[in-house]
């Protein structure tokens, strides 16, 4: 049975804090587009035809009620409301800011 | 005659613009500002292209005057421009 542990919450922790600093580079100027593209995309990130979307992986489509619910806050305080399963059990936020992503 | 205008997607939160005449972007394709010819179109286009702080990606697309304002001429600007065609509740076409 999958659990996440002390390692996958380091890694995960340690990625945010990059992406973070990724996104703030992008506002500031630093990063081009050119650049920032494909760092955004490796944390999923899309720009798609009317807004961002971010692709949040679920592995192995299990969450329990207590993420669900977060990703729910997350979807009332940053998004529109709602989110979007996909057919490959990962969630979909169709209006994120940039700002908001990390 | 083809008239062009510049669109974009937001850095901020993606949304689809329009460059307007005073060098800001609008949200209506009404508030465009249009090129005539090429060259006009080129030095709106360059005009976007220098504001990567605030638009993503500028490009030009064709665009007609009719009696009701500017109006899109292929299929995928015109979703751009309305939101969602499968969720007509979100979007600009909904106001929100």
């Amino acid at each position: 049975m999958y659990r996440y542990d002390e390692f996958d919450h380091t890694f995960v922790a340690q990625r945010v804090e990059q992406f973070r600093d990724q996104v703030a580079r992008r506002l500031s100027g630093e990063l081009t587009e050119d650049q920032f593209r494909p760092l955004r995309l490796m944390n999923g990130l899309y720009l798609q035809l009317h807004a961002y979307m971010l692709r949040v992986a679920i592995p192995y489509g299990t969450l329990s009620s207590r993420q669900q619910r977060k990703l729910a806050d997350i979807a009332r305080k940053y998004d529109k409301g709602y989110a979007h399963y996909t057919t490959r059990q990962n969630l979909q936020y169709n209006w994120p800011a940039l700002k908001d992503t990390p | 005659m083809t008239v062009q205008a510049v669109t974009a997607n937001r850095l901020g939160d993606g949304s689809v613009v329009y460059l307007a005449p005073d060098g800001s972007w609008s949200e209506a394709l009404d508030g465009a500002a249009r090129a005539a010819d090429e060259e006009a179109a080129k030095a709106l286009l360059a005009e976007a292209v220098a504001k990567p702080l605030v638009v993503v990606e500028p490009y030009l697309i064709d665009v007609t005057e009719t009696g009701r304002g500017l109006e899109l001429v292929n299929v995928r600007e015109t979703i751009r421009a309305a939101g969602p065609s499968v969720r007509k509740d979100l979007g600009k076409q909904a106001g929100n």
